[in-house]
């Protein structure tokens, strides 16, 4: 068949294909065939960790296939999101809130923690002290530009500076354990992650330069969403997950030493529990399932052009599961 | 012939192009695609326009241009050193067997963890990787060209009195110039594509960033339009260098009757 006689039934079908409604599934089930839940490397995903080694949701919802994924960082998960191939992400609120603007369509499920996350200096950079003392060719590893460690250098930058970009050309993306790898290859000057990887730091000589609390005070670092979509299909599903992650940070809360079980026992042994049981009931660490500061955080990224909109409660960004809690 | 094949080239090919960005304008428009996914050309002809302005992707462009010169000079020179150590002796040319048969089939974007390590998080790692795509094709394409140079050039050369280092620039280089542009342009194919995936993939950020970078950052900001407008530029810029080629191949091997003309 020619072209030129095909052209219409290619038209036609395409057409079709684009004012096609979507198939609906005849009767509503409780849980999809297969979920793909992602969240990246670090004690702040412990909440996750927990609920994965208790394995509840496998038993509660047994024709669910699980796929259980770790990326190394927040902005390939929500990737994933957009691409539909992950169902229930975890992340820091920075890559959260750009999906948010830009209209990726998804809420938070629940924050997992509060964390205080610091800024490194190499062992051998005895003069970097503060912010101030930072060279304009020094590197600071950080996991990408839109991330919370980028969001709260920023803020402190126009703070001190009167200029939020300050450090922008600094900044050098990297995952944590590849940013832990380059401080130790002295290729990075500064590094800014998450615990444990900045305990390490620390530990292997580092010192601390600045942390985040300084920039918008005590604010949520991860959270676990999921497209409105997926909540209102599933809103069993996503109810019982939502029950998981308080009773996981009522045990990280409150019974440590079962959670650094799970965790080390999730790190194949390689990590002992007294490891854990000590990141986690750091001091800088809290189990806290209420938003945290992301109002203030969409504020600053408004104003230096991060967003274009900001929500104007925190029910806007957050599923009916939270009952408008937070700020 | 057809009225299609009447049209001269430029208008077949602008009208191409013409019908492609309206469809693709079309599909954004009518089929109400998530922008998020797919930016519209008129999206995408914005963000190019704004970064232009405040000169961001000048700047991008810039980078990458001249991490990609200075690889492929590094490059090249070594190809030529290579190639011409190759017609002299005989274990120069078993040498560029051994190292073209190890390195050749190697990605030189796979080496980049490696230049990572040595070199830090520099564009020096990345200079390195794009000489080292373009080495292989270079010393490949001029040692196959010293060596089809007919005996006659060369014999008359050597009765001339020629040798070594005169015998390379005056007679064998000049022979050999289709064969070396052909490996300069696999060079630059190599090197281009090294060099953006390079950026895509080390994160230097800020004033060192290049067009890979820019692609990125734009993802990692979700601004999908300008996504496209770093691939059209890499596209663009694709097209002039090819043309550039071509301009250089009239002007040399074409006029001289070594290549006939496309």
């Amino acid at each position: 068949m020619s072209l030129r006689r095909s052209l219409p039934a290619v038209l036609a079908a395409v057409a079709l294909a684009l004012v096609a409604p979507p198939e609906r599934a005849p009767a509503a089930p409780e849980a999809p065939p297969s979920v793909t839940i992602a969240y990246q490397p670090g004690i702040g995903y412990s909440t996750l960790i927990v609920v994965r080694q208790l394995g509840a949701l496998e038993k509660r919802f047994p024709g669910t296939k699980f796929d259980w994924k770790v990326l190394t960082n927040g902005d390939a998960i929500r990737d994933g999101i957009i691409a539909g191939q992950i169902q229930i992400g975890a992340g820091g609120n920075g890559p959260f809130l750009i999906g948010w603007d830009r209209g990726v369509g998804y809420k938070l499920i629940a924050p997992m923690n509060v964390m205080n996350l610091w800024m490194v200096a190499r062992a051998d950079e005895p003069n970097i002290k503060t912010l101030k003392d930072i060279p304009p060719n020094a590197k600071i590893g950080m996991p990408s530009p839109d991330a919370v460690q980028a969001i709260s250098l920023r803020k402190a930058a126009q703070e001190m500076f009167g200029d939020p970009h300050k450090f922008d050309n600094n900044i050098v993306a990297i995952q944590h354990p590849l940013g832990v790898q380059a401080m130790a290859a002295k290729q990075l000057e500064l590094h800014m992650s998450s615990p444990p990887f900045q305990q390490q730091e620390v530990e292997a000589g580092g010192h601390v330069v600045f942390r985040s609390f300084l920039a918008f005070g005590r604010s949520t670092f991860n959270s676990v969403y999921t497209t409105d979509n997926f909540a209102k299909q599933y809103p069993v599903f996503v109810s019982y997950l939502y029950g998981q992650l308080r009773d996981a940070t009522n045990m990280l809360k409150n019974n440590p030493d079962q959670a650094a079980d799970l965790l080390s026992k999730d790190s194949d042994g390689k990590t002992p529990a007294a490891r854990f049981r000590g990141w986690i009931t750091s001091r800088d660490v809290s189990w806290d399932m209420t938003p945290h500061a992301f109002l203030v955080t969409a504020a600053f990224m408004k104003e230096i052009g991060m967003l274009n909109k900001v929500p104007a409660n925190i029910r806007e960004i957050e599923l009916p599961l939270l009952k408008g809690a937070g700020d | 012939m057809s009225t299609w094949a009447r049209l001269p080239a430029v208008a077949r090919y602008a009208l191409l192009v013409a019908a492609i960005l309206a469809i693709w304008q079309a599909y954004v428009t009518l089929g109400h695609v998530q922008p998020l996914l797919v930016a519209s050309p008129l999206d995408v002809a914005g963000a190019a326009w704004a970064d232009l302005k405040d000169g961001q992707l000048e700047k991008a462009t810039y980078n990458t241009l001249i991490n990609l010169i200075l690889g492929m000079i590094v490059g090249t020179l070594i190809g030529f050193a290579l190639a011409s150590f190759a017609v002299f002796s005989r274990i120069g040319q078993d040498l560029l067997t051994v190292l073209t048969s190890i390195f050749n089939p190697l990605p030189s974007i796979a080496i980049l963890p490696l230049a990572m390590i040595w070199f830090g998080l520099q564009p020096k790692s990345i200079v390195f990787v794009v000489a080292l795509a373009t080495i292989w094709p270079v010393a490949l394409n001029t040692d196959n060209g010293f060596r089809t140079i007919s005996q006659t050039t060369q014999l008359a050369a050597r009765n001339l009195g020629l040798r070594g280092w005169r015998l390379v620039t005056g007679v064998l280089l000049p022979a050999a110039l289709p064969s070396i542009i052909t490996g300069v342009k696999a060079a630059w194919a190599f090197g281009w594509r090294t060099v953006v995936a390079a950026e895509l993939i080390f994160g230097v950020a800020g004033s060192a960033g290049g067009l890979g970078w820019y692609i990125n950052n734009a993802r990692y900001y979700l601004n999908t339009s300008n996504i496209f407008a770093g691939l059209v530029v890499i596209s663009v810029l694709g097209i002039l260098v090819e043309g550039m080629f071509g301009f250089i191949e009239r002007r040399t091997v074409v006029k001289w009757g070594m290549k006939r003309a496309a």
